[in-house]
């Protein structure tokens, strides 16, 4: 019965097995999406030279106890009779003392690598989690809609409304007046009060991406398929759409990871981050900001390597982008 | 085929209707009006038959489509499939029919999750549904019913090609064994090349199981290819039903002018050519419906019975048809059907409009 009245169309019995030929076949090599960002990111000069660096400062940062004991100087270790002249002032670099000597006559150069620590510690902890908070809301915002959308979204709201380091300042002092902390203790000073204080500003920034682009792919015809074959809403969001966030929240991440770098830097600065006794670069600024006139190097050695990090996370923020960039591809 | 049960259609779509509310202010939202996107569409589909419905861009073939599949909700109307009322399943209920009923959606490319291998994506439905058994032979049994290679589930969908692409989603609609399949334009982004091929894939595999089908497209070579009944839609009424082999002798003007602007060898595009009834304008708005025969302003057969290509009876634009048999049995809604020996050509040539080969 069917098309009886029409003239033959195409030859109506097709060999399947032949149908490979008809199609053209496809690229010959079988790629993920991931494998195909690296592909991307592995020709970009700059990315690859910021990456390189990045990872040599982790493992530096991770093995500085270890060249600690190779220069022969502890982080803390004073040397006040060698290192400080009769004025009180520190003495510049030298043989044994790469960087220097700060005005207590502590190396520099194992403070600064220290100090490494501290702010890729920071840096990726309060990140991780900011991503975590942000993804997750910015999840359940986009996708779901409606009041909880609504309350988190006016929770970023406020929290990008509070003039920002003025709560910080508030917050860190609060809970460093005493050992104890606040919080009921679970907040003491030190770099675990600095990660919470970042992570609470830098959580609306994610959410605000995830949302966005998850009430954009609500939309698309992939989700609707899921829901055709019956999926459950809870599944489509965790592994139809979080899978399809990975590029803007990676991206976003290698951003906020040096902007956190900063505000730990601006913490210490104003000697609100972390104690003394713990090297951050931002702290050692602190203490250059008083000395730089008659010792340079207090300022450019941890100044460098602060800029250098922030510059190279930034790089391959754009390296990375570039790379999930599709368009870059074609 | 005596026995009652057996010749209920497997789709019985009664008074279909769908409206999306256009809402303006940002406070306070308030509703100006709506798309009347599909207007009382009833129709029925037997077992293991096709229904084709074509129309225009913005006919409301996909809504159609979505509402069948569950996948918004109508306005108003019923959907019954296999006797049960499908609109308002929730929870389980709803879950137990998309087993039954599967899509094929117009988008391939789009319809396809691209962080997810081939694989994944047709097997999905059986691990959302537990569908015991060797999941990966059953997922490799899919890909090569469908004309792909086993060996490319691993593959992500930017690497195959349009008509591969359309294959898989044809593999995961398959999966569940439905009983009903709805194809939106399963053609329509493929090179003509291509199309004949997925085309017979189709009937091949309604042949084999007996699946009941209902495709959607805007090209009558296609519709004419797989069905055996054709809806006509035009601005989200149906304005002919008719049997397949009944519809290259329309009667409704519209579908007239669809007829000539198909090519005469469906799915190939190497038709003769012929002259075409080359329609005036664009369809009108879907949010202010014309009064009367919503085709009335571009309609050549009314300018025929009025004798003026600037006229049009005042039956048409102040009365809407409705939807009925006629002496042969086909539904049809116009007021003047068409006669033979009407010259639909020469009135719309009458219209102002230059006749030409390349524009339908
Ligand atoms: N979610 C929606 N919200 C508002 N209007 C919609 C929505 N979906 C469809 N429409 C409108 O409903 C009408 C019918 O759309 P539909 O997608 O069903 O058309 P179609 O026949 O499938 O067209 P095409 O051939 O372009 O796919 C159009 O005017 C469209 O703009
Ligand atoms: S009712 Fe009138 S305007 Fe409508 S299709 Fe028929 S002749 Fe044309
Ligand atoms: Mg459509």
């Amino acid at each position: 019965m069917r098309a009886s009245a029409m003239p033959p169309a195409a030859p109506m019995s097709v060999d399947i097995r032949t149908l490979e030929s008809t199609d053209p076949p496809p690229d010959a090599r079988v790629r993920s999406p991931a494998g195909m960002v690296w592909a991307r990111f592995r020709v970009n000069r700059g990315g690859m030279v910021a990456l390189v660096f990045l990872v040599a400062l982790a493992a530096l940062a991770i093995a500085a106890p270890l060249v600690a004991d190779l220069v022969g100087h502890g982080p803390n270790d004073l040397y006040r009779t060698t290192m400080v002249d009769i004025y009180g002032l520190p003495k510049g670099p030298n043989a044994s003392f790469w960087f220097g000597a700060d005005s207590a006559g502590r190396d520099l150069f194992v403070r600064v690598i220290y100090g490494a620590r501290v702010s890729l510690l920071v840096g990726v902890v309060a990140t991780a989690i900011a991503v975590v908070i942000g993804v997750v809301l910015g999840l359940i915002a986009g996708y779901r809609g409606g009041a909880l959308d609504t309350l988190f979204s006016r929770m970023s709201d406020v929290v990008l409304a509070m003039p920002l380091l003025l709560f910080a300042i508030g917050i860190s002092s609060a809970c460093s007046t005493t050992p104890q902390g606040c919080v009921a203790g679970t907040l003491t000073p030190g770099v675990n009060l600095v990660i919470v204080i970042i992570a609470i500003f830098s959580w609306p920034a994610m959410f605000r991406i995830v949302r966005a682009t998850t009430l954009s792919m609500r939309e698309s015809t992939f989700i609707e398929a899921s829901r055709a074959i019956g999926m459950r809403e809870r599944n489509i969001m965790f592994r139809e759409v979080l899978p399809n966030l990975l590029s803007p929240v990676v991206v976003y991440a290698a951003l906020l990871i040096p902007q956190s770098i900063l505000f730990e830097a601006y913490l210490s600065f104003l000697g609100l981050g972390v104690p003394d006794s713990t090297p951050s670069w931002g702290g050692m600024l602190d203490q250059a900001s008083q000395l730089f006139t008659v010792a340079w190097w207090l300022m450019v050695f941890p100044g460098i390597f602060l800029l250098a990090t922030i510059l190279a996370f930034n790089v391959v923020a754009d390296g990375l982008r570039d790379a999930f960039d599709p368009r870059a591809s074609e | 085929m005596i026995d009652g049960t057996r010749t209920r259609p497997l789709l019985e779509v009664q008074s279909l209707t769908k409206r999306f509310p256009l809402t303006r202010g940002v406070i306070f939202a308030h509703s100006r009006g709506a798309v009347h996107a599909v207007e009382d569409v009833t129709f029925t589909v037997a077992r293991g038959r096709t229904l084709g419905i074509v129309g225009e861009s913005g006919s409301g073939k996909s809504t159609t489509a979505r509402m069948i599949a569950r996948l918004i909700d109508p306005t108003s109307g019923t959907i019954a499939v296999d006797g049960t009322d499908i609109t308002r399943l929730v929870g389980a209920d709803l879950r137990t029919l998309r087993q039954q009923v599967q899509m094929v959606f117009q988008d391939a490319y789009g319809s396809l999750n691209p962080r997810q291998t081939a694989g994944q994506i047709v097997g999905a439905p059986l691990r959302v549904h537990h569908v015991p058994g060797d999941r990966r032979a059953h997922v490799a049994g899919l890909l090569e019913r469908v004309g792909l290679n086993p060996e490319h589930a691993a593959r992500y969908p930017h690497e195959f090609s349009g008509g591969q692409r359309q294959r898989i989603g044809i593999a995961r609609a398959l999966a569940l064994s439905p009983t009903l399949m709805i194809l939106d334009e399963p053609v329509s982004a493929l090179d003509v090349s291509v199309q004949a091929h997925v085309l017979n894939l189709l009937t091949d595999l309604q042949d084999e199981h007996g699946i009941t089908y209902v495709v959607i497209s805007h090209d009558l070579g296609v519709i004419r290819h797989l069905a055996d009944r054709v809806a006509v839609i035009y601005l989200g009424r149906i304005v002919e039903l008719a049997d397949a082999a009944a519809i290259t002798a329309p009667r409704h003007p519209y579908t007239a002018a669809l007829v000539s602007a198909a090519p005469a060898q469906p799915g190939t595009g190497t038709g003769t050519t012929r002259q075409r009834i080359v329609l005036t304008g664009d369809a009108p708005s879907a949010i202010t419906l014309p009064t009367g025969c919503a085709f009335h302003a571009r309609c050549p057969k009314a300018r025929l019975i009025s004798g003026d290509p600037h006229r049009v009876p005042e039956r048409c634009r102040s009365e809407r048809p409705p939807l009925g048999p006629d002496a042969d049995g086909r539904q049809l809604a116009c007021w003047y059907p068409l006669e033979s020996g009407d010259d639909l050509i020469g009135a719309a040539q009458a219209m102002a409009i230059p006749v030409s080969g390349a524009q339908a």
